[in-house]
């Protein structure tokens, strides 16, 4: 049985040409499927066109080539009720700044067509959820970052949708609020939401994610949930050891210098270990999906 | 039907915020100026002539200013992406906003009915009940106008470039001497400007001075035309603006 709720098929978008520039191509012909009731991660660097995925998918922009499907249906062709069940967290903060907080609400929910009684009913509990309860007549602009983020969260829940997009949900924000809305992003997902999100943050992704779509240049260039990712393609351990390093280490194990450190990759630790000397400066931790992400995107700055 | 009520409804909740003061501005504004074009020029005589110029042209700018710089404004917030990202489309969102500065024009329209009232002029509310379709006409076209600026406009710069437009409209329009009386290709100017028609509906109820019945339906079809036409211009561009 099919239970995936988006299927991309050779997805392309190619932005014209524009002030002397050549034509962009964005994305190269992706294919990939999100699976009902999970937490699917696109990442990428700067540029890699995850955001233009995501434009794609809620309609904000035009596909130039492929196909795009949700909830079975091509995406040009969604019925009324069909995007009534899509909640979008955007990347940048488009709150109405001229409405109070429950107004934001109110109105989000009411452009979906619903009825006015029914929003105002949800709104007391969306507002619990998020913690705002104390600002429910503040203006937007009184609000911190970490609440704007927490009120577009609830926003995207006004017309309790089945698939959630999620773009860089945290940018931004500090250690607390983070955490605070990892934590309802989860809540989300253990009540049956799909969840779509992108960030920048691999920790975040490993946490909250079943599944990872790595792209790059506009192509996918792996996928899988973080643990598969880890074992595919780095070892299960890094060793950050300060220079000088140590010169009789074997030189085929996989590292790679950082400049004042060199990165081991091993996947038996204890024998590693065995061969520094006690004055060896080094750090150990597991491989991480930040180290899948640098491995297969490298280290060279994106603008 | 219901998300465009609801947009429009957002419009009117922000814009009643302030509406004591709005209210007192759309008094004060209009004899302000007509109390300066008085002492000037004499009105009193003129009063019912100029009255329902000035009403049909504020209706109008106020509409097309409104919506080109708040429109921008919204733009640059990525505002209608979120509503678009609530199901809205860009014909809604443009008609919605339309519909909100055509309400708003008949209350602009009444502030200066009753400046006009105050300064002399012709006070029967009827006469702005009767005008308050054409008025309300007026304001979704001016905004639908100021929406197709906004598609083509890079920069709230490009906005102001309008201006020039806006006092030639104000000036050749019809509000304070006939059309008429300007050379041809002005005449011609006005003749395509959704002010000079209603003008020429607003102002026989407040001259008693009527026209023919064919000339009424000219007018209020090349109105209603313009009013249309402009929507379909104005949601085209914006959606190609918006959607890339």
């Amino acid at each position: 049985m099919d239970t995936s709720i988006i299927g991309a098929k050779d997805l392309t978008k190619t932005y014209p040409a524009r002030n002397g520039g050549g034509a962009v191509e964005a994305v190269r012909g992706i294919d990939f499927e999100v699976q009902r009731g999970t937490c699917t991660g696109l990442l990428g660097p700067n540029g890699a066109g995850k955001s233009t995925t995501m434009k794609m998918l809620m309609g904000l922009t035009q596909r130039s080539g492929g196909t795009l499907t949700m909830f079975g249906t091509d995406v040009r062709s969604l019925s009324h009720e069909q995007r009534c069940k899509i909640g979008l967290v955007p990347q940048d903060d488009n709150l109405d700044p001229d409405l109070t907080v429950a107004e934001n609400l109110l109105i989000y929910g009411m452009l979906f067509g619903l009825p006015k009684a029914e929003v105002e009913a949800r709104v007391p509990a969306l507002l619990a959820m998020m913690q705002l309860t104390e600002k429910t007549n503040a203006r937007v602009n009184q609000l911190s970052g970490g609440m704007k983020r927490r009120l577009t969260i609830a926003r995207a829940l006004i017309n309790n949708p089945e698939l959630l997009f999620l773009d860089e949900p945290t940018t931004g924000l500090d250690p607390q609020a983070r955490v605070m809305i990892w934590q309802r992003i989860l809540e989300l997902k253990k009540s049956g939401k799909t969840l779509l999100l992108t960030t920048h943050y691999m920790d975040e992704a490993q946490r909250l994610c079943d599944h990872i779509i790595l792209i790059d240049h506009g192509t996918i260039l792996a996928e899988g949930s973080p643990q598969e990712l880890i074992q595919r393609h780095v070892k299960k351990y890094v060793f950050d050891i300060t220079k000088p390093v140590p010169l009789d280490l074997p030189a085929d194990i996989e590292h790679e210098d950082l400049g004042d450190s060199v990165l081991f990759y091993v996947d038996d630790g204890k024998a590693f270990r065995s061969l520094l000397a006690d004055d060896v400066q080094f750090w150990q931790r597991p491989a991480n999906m930040e180290d899948v992400f640098l491995k297969l995107t490298g280290r060279k700055l994106r603008s | 039907m219901q998300p465009v009520l609801a947009l429009t409804f957002r419009h009117y909740v922000v814009w009643s915020r302030k509406l004591p003061v709005f209210l007192c501005l759309y008094v004060l504004g209009p004899a302000i100026l007509l109390y300066g074009l008085g002492v000037a020029f004499g009105l009193d005589a003129k009063l019912a002539f100029v009255i329902p110029g000035v009403m049909v042209n504020s209706v109008v700018v106020a509409g097309f200013i409104a919506c080109s710089y708040g429109a921008m404004e919204r733009f640059y917030a990525h505002r209608y992406e979120s509503w678009m990202a609530a199901t809205m489309n860009v014909w809604q969102i443009v008609l919605a906003e339309a519909l909100f500065q055509g309400i708003k024009g008949v209350i602009t329209a009444a502030g200066i009915f009753v400046a006009g009232a105050l300064m002399g002029g012709p006070a029967n509310p009827l006469l702005l009940l009767l005008a308050a379709p054409v008025l309300m006409l007026l304001g979704t076209c001016g905004a639908m106008l100021g929406y197709c600026l906004v598609a083509l406009a890079r920069s709230y710069d490009d906005i102001t470039l309008s201006e020039p437009l806006t006092t030639a409209a104000f000036v050749f329009s019809g509000v304070f001497a006939a059309v008429s009386l300007f050379p041809l290709p002005i005449q011609i100017f006005a003749y395509l400007l959704p002010i000079y028609h209603g003008i020429e509906l607003v102002r026989p109820l407040f001259t008693g001075v009527l026209p023919s019945v064919a000339m009424l339906a000219l007018h209020a079809a090349a109105l209603l035309g313009m009013t249309c036409g402009s929507y379909v211009v104005a949601a085209r561009l914006f959606q190609r603006r918006l959607l890339g």
